[in-house]
């Protein structure tokens, strides 16, 4: 297994920034921020440069190229398996409503012999992640593991483009499959936020639009608890996700991303659903804690003699941890070792399976790592 | 050097194309950071501000349960996952009170239970049985309905207990005591109030065997002699005297059967035998019986009841009864020269009023209540001027509720009364009966 990964920034260009000396890749996965690929002219670039690889990415909310966090660039990573096959799907993503079939479409496409590994890059703003992940696990079942993403925007939550073996689209969702017994996937997903004040009953509540908590508008409480951050709803909103779960099933919580507010109606919108009758709890990070977390996420993820590591982490964390945002990834990589080279994206969310459950889902807030390695 | 001040050099190095370090570059990573910083300090002030609020509402609300455990009327317990005591309010020590030292928090369920043992007395008459603290330590961790126990100091202790979502218990411990007291009395009351009725009815059946066999005999005998069937009696005295006795008798009769009727409704015992009867004929027929006795007493006697009075559903016994007794009302307490009517129409309901109008001595709006009670006669004076009971108009009143109607009266104190009985559309046929 060989990696050779290429910066390009405005500034200087295209750059090598790790080499395993020549290469016959078997995969090019890239990830770019918002603005870098509308023209089509880097991604004419990276194919003249791996004309025979298949070529996979999205855009993103800040790129991760081993223990930097970049904004503005491009990171291509260029992986040859020694044995290792691979298989790609995809499918459009045109309204919410078709996430679970777009799902069904990219597990149905990838040939189920010998799969190993699922990994998945969709649009961050035109689907239900939950839905995606549960019409890919209705295909292929609970024993093959998914992770991915959802592109990102930056914190604008506009058009989000993902792309397989063409410059990337709005409305897209795209699957690679791992094969072969030589292969090694590992998984870790931490979030490390805390709960702060008291827990509330989600009292009103349709699909992902949350209304009332205690009976009290829920935009009114995230007001309260943003105080001078309010005015840059919703991106702001990221700094405090919500936790639920069912009452008395505190182990079956999870947590939901802000992607939007109702200001009329005094209405949240989330990235998932949020029902009503469950027990929601407001976060807050707390730096060291995100920071621990995204270690206790490589710490599950790690597997011996991992090479790359698939790094994707929440916009929110970004937009919390500011310049400090480098510090989860040196976390990551001081888990992971100096042989582990790391490539990821700032997302939209997580998809990567639940603790203790072969079920996979879309999580929000989270480190979310994907290991592999050959043996 | 800290670690961020370390990124920024490296950062600024980079950037320069000698790899040198870019000062303009560094100072405004710099001053990036502090401006992040003082961000997040008043995002961490208002963070503290919101938590100061949010433990305030939290210690508010803990505060309002915590006075509310204080301050029920039941013991309240909750029990931890493995069955220690977490909290209790007073009132459960004072319930328990032998277990009031045990009962601090950390202690077992289980050593509550074996120090309660002794205390138990017998629930509904059944000693505990002997494993009962096993049974209750199992009935604890599996709570299902309420149940109660008894104590030796005569006390009972009802107990609702349930899970919590943290897999303790929650327990409701109330002193029923009272309750149960009252229910005792309750149902001894009842039981003699039982006793006594039943005595009672089979009082009045014997009584009524007992009264009517003599009666028979006196106003049998009364009228042979009266009529003188076996022969002469002689002097004329002794005819008008034989008359006399069976007047009093077939009285005596009445008075009887009113009374064996009122405790037979009062009793619940009192069953219709409703046929379809023309009213009109009905009050043709108790007209013609008291007829004579008003014109003895001075009084004019009219019915009104209209051609084609749809058919009455009801019992012609008690229907008969009821226009014998309001006529004989109305005769009673006419002075001479007065005069009584008698009318029958359908109402606007679909329902039927028959009405018994006389120019009597009237009775005073405050005492019509009191007519209507048994054994209620307004005056007793009356009943010395007048005779009778007072059961004509409460049985009357009764008989007409077992129809389904009512009794109203109208009256003015030496004007005179209006009686009427209103019985309702449902016991209203649709046309008049076929003549039979």
């Amino acid at each position: 297994m060989r990696i050779e990964q290429r910066i390009w920034q405005a500034d200087t260009g295209w750059r090598v920034a790790a080499s395993d000396g020549a290469i016959a890749p078997s995969l090019v996965l890239f990830f770019a921020a918002p603005g870098t690929v509308d023209d089509g002219q880097r991604f004419a670039e990276l194919r003249a440069q791996y004309p025979a690889a298949p070529i996979i990415g999205c855009t993103t909310g800040g790129e991760i190229a081993d223990i930097d966090v970049l904004d503005g660039s491009i990171v291509a990573t260029a992986v040859e398996f020694a044995h290792t096959r691979l298989a790609f799907s995809e499918s459009p993503i045109d309204a919410k409503g078709c996430s679970i079939a777009a799902g069904k479409r990219l597990g149905a496409d990838l040939p189920r012999a010998g799969l190993r590994g699922v990994f998945v890059l969709s649009d961050g703003t035109r689907v239900n992640g939950s839905d995606l992940v549960a019409g890919i696990q209705s295909v292929l079942g609970p024993n093959v593991a998914i992770t991915g993403g959802l592109a990102g925007d930056g914190s604008r939550f506009g058009t989000t483009r993902v792309g397989l073996d063409v410059n990337p689209e709005p409305g897209r969702a795209v699957a690679m499959g791992f094969y072969g017994d030589e292969i090694r996937l590992g998984f870790g997903s931490f979030g490390g936020w805390d709960t702060v004040g008291p827990e509330r009953l989600v009292s009103r509540a349709q699909g992902n639009v949350l209304y009332e908590l205690d009976d009290q508008p829920a935009l009114a409480l995230y007001r309260k608890y943003l105080g001078p951050e309010a005015d840059n709803l919703p991106a702001s909103a990221l700094l405090c996700p919500l936790r639920i779960h069912p009452v008395g099933k505190p182990e079956a919580a999870r947590v939901r991303t802000v992607i939007g507010i109702d200001d009329a109606a005094g209405a949240m919108i989330f990235a998932g659903a949020v029902p009503e009758g469950h027990i929601a709890q407001i976060m807050l990070g707390h730096f060291d804690n995100l920071i621990a977390g995204a270690g206790r996420a490589a710490s599950r993820a790690a597997v011996p003699d991992a090479r790359l590591a698939i790094l994707v982490s929440c916009i929110g964390r970004k937009l919390l941890l500011g310049q400090q945002i480098a510090d989860e990834v040196e976390a990551v990589k001081g888990v992971l070792g100096a042989a582990c080279r790391l490539a990821g994206f700032y997302s939209y969310g997580e998809i990567a399976p639940l603790e203790n459950s072969p079920l996979c889902d879309l999580h929000n807030q989270t480190m979310t790592i994907t290991t592999i390695a050959e043996a | 050097m800290h670690r961020l001040l370390e990124r920024q050099l490296k950062q600024a190095r980079r950037d320069s194309p000698d790899g040198s370090t870019d000062l303009e570059m560094l100072l405004r990573l710099v001053d990036a950071a502090y401006v992040e910083f003082d961000r997040q300090r008043r995002v961490l002030a208002h963070a503290h501000e919101i938590m100061h609020e949010e433990y305030g509402l939290i210690n508010a609300g803990l505060s309002r349960l915590r006075d509310a455990i204080t301050q029920m009327g039941a013991g309240f317990a909750i029990w931890d996952s493995a069955d220690r005591l977490v909290l209790c309010n007073a009132r459960l020590r004072e319930i328990l009170p032998q277990n009031a030292e045990l009962l601090r928090p950390g202690v077992a369920f289980a050593d509550c239970v074996a120090h309660m043992a002794p205390q138990l007395g017998s629930v509904g008459g059944n000693a505990p049985p002997r494993d009962w603290v096993a049974e209750r330590v199992a009935r604890h961790r599996n709570p299902g309905d309420s149940f109660e126990i008894a104590l030796i100091d005569g006390r009972h202790v009802q107990i609702w207990e349930a899970r919590t979502s943290e897999d303790g218990i929650v327990g409701v411990y109330v002193d029923i005591s009272d309750v149960k007291r009252a229910e005792d009395e309750l149902r001894r009351a009842k039981d003699a109030a039982e006793n006594a009725n039943h005595s009672k009815s089979l009082f009045l059946a014997n009584m009524s065997h007992e009264l009517r066999t003599p009666l028979n005999a006196i106003i049998g005998f009364s009228e042979v002699m009266a009529a003188e069937m076996i022969g002469p009696l002689g002097d004329a005295r002794y005819r008008e005297y034989a008359r006399d006795i069976h007047d009093a008798g077939k009285h005596l009769l009445e008075v009887i059967s009113d009374l064996l009727d009122m405790s037979k409704i009062e009793a619940g015992k009192f069953e219709l035998a409703s046929e379809w009867l023309d009213l009109g004929e009905l009050i043709d027929g108790v007209a013609h019986l008291v007829r004579g006795r008003a014109r003895e007493a001075g009084l004019s006697l009219h019915t009104v009841a209209p051609p084609g009075l749809p058919p009455v559903l009801g019992e012609r016994r008690a229907l008969r009864q009821v226009l014998f007794n309001l006529l004989g009302n109305a005769i009673k307490f006419t002075p001479t020269g007065g005069r009584i009517e008698v009318t029958a129409k359908t109402t606007a309901d679909g329902g039927l009023a028959v009405r018994v109008t006389d120019t009597g001595i009237g009775i005073a709006p405050q005492n019509i209540a009191h007519a209507l009670t048994p054994f209620g006669q307004v005056d007793c004076s009356l009943s010395r001027e007048h005779g009778g009971v007072g059961l004509g108009l409460p049985l009357s009143q009764r008989l007409v509720e077992l129809h389904g109607g009512r009794l109203e009266i109208v009256s003015a104190v030496g004007a005179g009364t209006t009686v009427s009985v209103l019985l309702p559309a449902e016991r209203v046929g649709q046309s008049a009966l076929r003549s039979a």
